[in-house]
């Protein structure tokens, strides 16, 4: 066995190295990866190095949506799992701490996330996970859809903080891939009425292609002059503008989910309207409880994730991937696909 | 040391067994206070399916800990001073989730397939001396007494029917049975936002100590009460288990209002409720089992005083009167009954 991985030392600065192949401790499994997606998060950290508080000090390898096979397991579990295709859920609360208690584990302050400094991530052949966060994938799915219930997760997440109700008017503002994986879930959870926002006429392209019912560049039509009435927000660009314009296109009790990553600590928000109209305005951090769902969700064809997938790289061709949505915006989801 | 054994379903006796040692993710607690509670009569009595003979009950347990295994973080739970080093005071939630099943993986933990339960399948708190994963363990404030922390467990189960109920501030409340749980549920209506808090008990000493706690009504024939409340209650929870007395009270239920099942009727049990009146009335009927994500709020609502837990402490006896502490559970004397193990 060997494990190669791909490392970023600092900004546009990756490189392939063999790594020591881990050894799943107790309750743990080793896992040969066979697909990781790029995630904006990744693609941040090669650019800048960092994102907020967050810094690569030490070689870090990147990649957190992934699924592979186990291939060991360590003491405590069934060996019957060898041989398992497997999705992982990359965060690894302590499970001890308040929020762990209370059922928020996503907010756990301790929690050891994949390709977050210090943690390595899923560039790589091989890795651990204790086994209960490995799930397990039906015959049917693919190690590349295996890979994305990662990404699917935040937008399931985002639609549940949401309340997101049949028959709903949901507002997505930002088409790239979180924006169509909550565009998939929202169509899935029974929205009717869909409209999308960004800049790119590719991405809204394929936004309108995936299911929206309405897309708007905002580039050229001001969210205003449209007039949406929409019950949900959601918003996915991480635009100060994007975030305004979108609380001011919910009903009457409507709900703001800020899930996109503003540059900035601090964003407006229009308060009188929020007061007057009683919205509800909330942010998400990744999700908690959502992989069997998301997982059946594809599993069952309601949610079809192919048409996301827009290129595949090997893992020495990692550097590529991770520029590839930069240099072309029709780019939504790359694929790492390690042997 | 010294521990109550159950050997076989009717075979209970107090004996000596070796001293516990703790895995690297464990903690060793000496016993402070440990509550005897239904699930435990069940367990001396062979009719929980669950338990694993021979077993030393006890799942509502406090008590200091001893020994600290060689994994086990160096804080759990809230803020710094939260160690469960040598010497910490805790309170042990006993329930024991696999982590991988269908219900454990969606966030329904007390749902667990694979379900398994300090006190129940592994040795619990009645003896000297427990193991227990510290993950389990919540170090407690310096104002609550181990007494005080071994009711934290059953406040849990009440704390977490709330959730699930989730009334509105001002419904009217109907509790059916005023034991240790009845009076944990009726002191969280009242103190939560309820308007009027009726309870129905054929015990009448009970029935005085719920209207110490604050329950507006109190009866022993639920027509009475109805002629009282002609409408019925917006929420009524059956704490009794049983189900001739459960479908009495789903008859006090308002229109549009809700209907709890919380106490714990043998598998076999039936009761016949209208579907008519379900589908006419917009009743809804739910139940609720055990602990979930509710631990610490209870731990809270103990220290911070909104429970009075002296109402509800009648009895603390040795650990050799176990056989004794046992019946007086089954004859319904007192409250909540307790043991303390190390006296």
């Amino acid at each position: 066995m060997k494990n190669q991985a791909a490392v970023l030392y600092a900004p546009h600065d990756v490189r392939i190295e063999e790594r020591p192949v881990p050894k799943p401790g107790p309750k743990e499994v080793l896992i040969e990866i066979k697909a990781v997606g790029v995630c904006g998060s990744d693609v941040h950290y090669y650019e800048h190095g960092r994102i907020g508080s967050y810094v690569v000090r030490q070689p870090l390898i990147l990649g957190h949506e992934a699924s592979g096979i186990i291939v060991d397991v360590g003491e405590g579990v069934n060996k019957g799992r060898v041989g398992e295709r497997v999705a992982i859920e990359p965060g690894i609360p302590d499970g001890v701490c308040e929020q762990c208690r209370s059922g928020r584990y996503n907010l756990c302050p301790n929690v050891r996330f994949f390709g977050t400094p210090p943690i390595d991530g899923a560039f790589t052949n091989y890795v651990t996970i204790p086994e209960n966060f490995a799930y397990k994938l039906p015959d049917q799915m693919s190690d590349e859809e295996g890979a994305l219930i990662e990404p699917l997760s935040v937008g399931l997440w985002a639609c549940r903080k949401a309340m997101l109700r049949g028959a709903d008017h949901v507002l997505i503002t930002g088409a790239g891939p979180v924006g169509v994986l909550a565009l998939k879930v929202a169509l899935a959870l029974g929205a009717t009425q869909i409209t999308m926002t960004d800049v790119s006429p590719q991405r809204l392209e394929m936004g309108r292609k995936l299911g929206a019912t309405r897309t708007v560049n905002v580039a050229e039509t001001p969210l205003a002059n449209v007039g949406v009435e929409a019950d949900v927000l959601i918003e996915c660009s991480g635009n100060q503008k994007a975030l305004m314009d979108g609380i001011r296109s919910l009903r009457p009790a409507g709900k703001a989910v800020a899930v996109g990553m503003s540059p900035g600590e601090e964003v407006s928000v229009p308060m009188s309207f929020l007061q007057n109209r009683e919205i509800t305005l909330t942010g998400t951090f990744r999700y908690a409880n959502t992989y069997a769902d998301a997982i059946a969700l594809v599993a069952t064809i309601r949610i079809d994730l192919k048409p996301i997938i827009t290129g595949h790289y090997t893992l020495e061709e990692t550097e590529q991937a991770l520029q590839a949505t930069k240099n072309d915006p029709a780019n939504i989801k790359s694929i790492v696909v390690p042997k | 040391m010294r521990a109550a054994i159950i050997d076989t379903p009717g075979k209970i006796r107090v004996g000596t067994i070796s001293d516990p040692t703790p895995k690297p993710d464990e903690l060793v607690i000496q016993v402070g206070a440990c509550g005897i509670c239904g699930t435990d009569l069940h367990i001396a009595d062979g009719d929980s399916p669950l338990v694993r003979y021979p077993v030393v009950p006890g799942h509502e347990l406090a008590g200091e800990v001893v020994a600290v295994g060689s994994n086990v973080p160096q804080t759990i739970g809230t803020g710094g001073n939260m160690k469960p080093t040598v010497g910490a005071r805790v309170a042990i939630e006993p329930n024991l989730y696999c982590g991988y099943c269908e219900f454990c993986r969606t966030g329904h933990e007390n749902l667990c397939l694979n379900y398994s339960a300090i006190g129940v399948t592994v040795n619990g708190g009645f003896a000297e001396y427990v193991t227990v994963p510290a993950s389990k363990a919540y170090v407690l404030p310096e104002n609550i007494s181990f007494q005080e922390a071994a009711l934290i467990e059953p406040v849990s189960c009440a704390v977490h029917g709330m959730h699930s109920l989730n009334p509105k501030s001002g419904d009217t409340f109907l509790i059916v049975g005023a034991g240790t749980m009845g009076l944990i549920l009726l002191q969280l209506a009242v103190r939560g936002g309820a308007s009027r808090v009726a309870v129905l008990d054929l015990n009448t000493q009970r029935l005085t100590r719920a209207e110490q706690l604050g329950a507006h009504r109190t009866q022993t024939d639920i027509h009475k009460l109805l002629e009282e409340e002609l409408l019925g209650f917006d929420c009524v929870i059956d704490v009794t288990g049983v189900a001739r007395a459960m479908e009495g009270a789903f008859a006090a239920v308002k229109r549009g209002g809700k209907f709890m099942v919380f106490g714990v009727a043998s598998p076999e049990a039936r009761m016949s409720l209208s579907p008519f009146r379900i589908y006419n009335d917009e009743i809804t009927v739910l139940g609720s089992m055990a602990v979930l994500f509710s631990f610490g709020p209870a731990l809270d609502l103990i220290s911070g005083g909104v429970i009075d837990t002296k109402a509800v402490l009648t009895t603390a006896l040795p650990l050799e009167d176990f056989s004794d502490a046992l019946n007086m559970v089954r004859k319904g004397e007192g409250v909540k009954t307790q043991i303390l193990p190390n006296g």
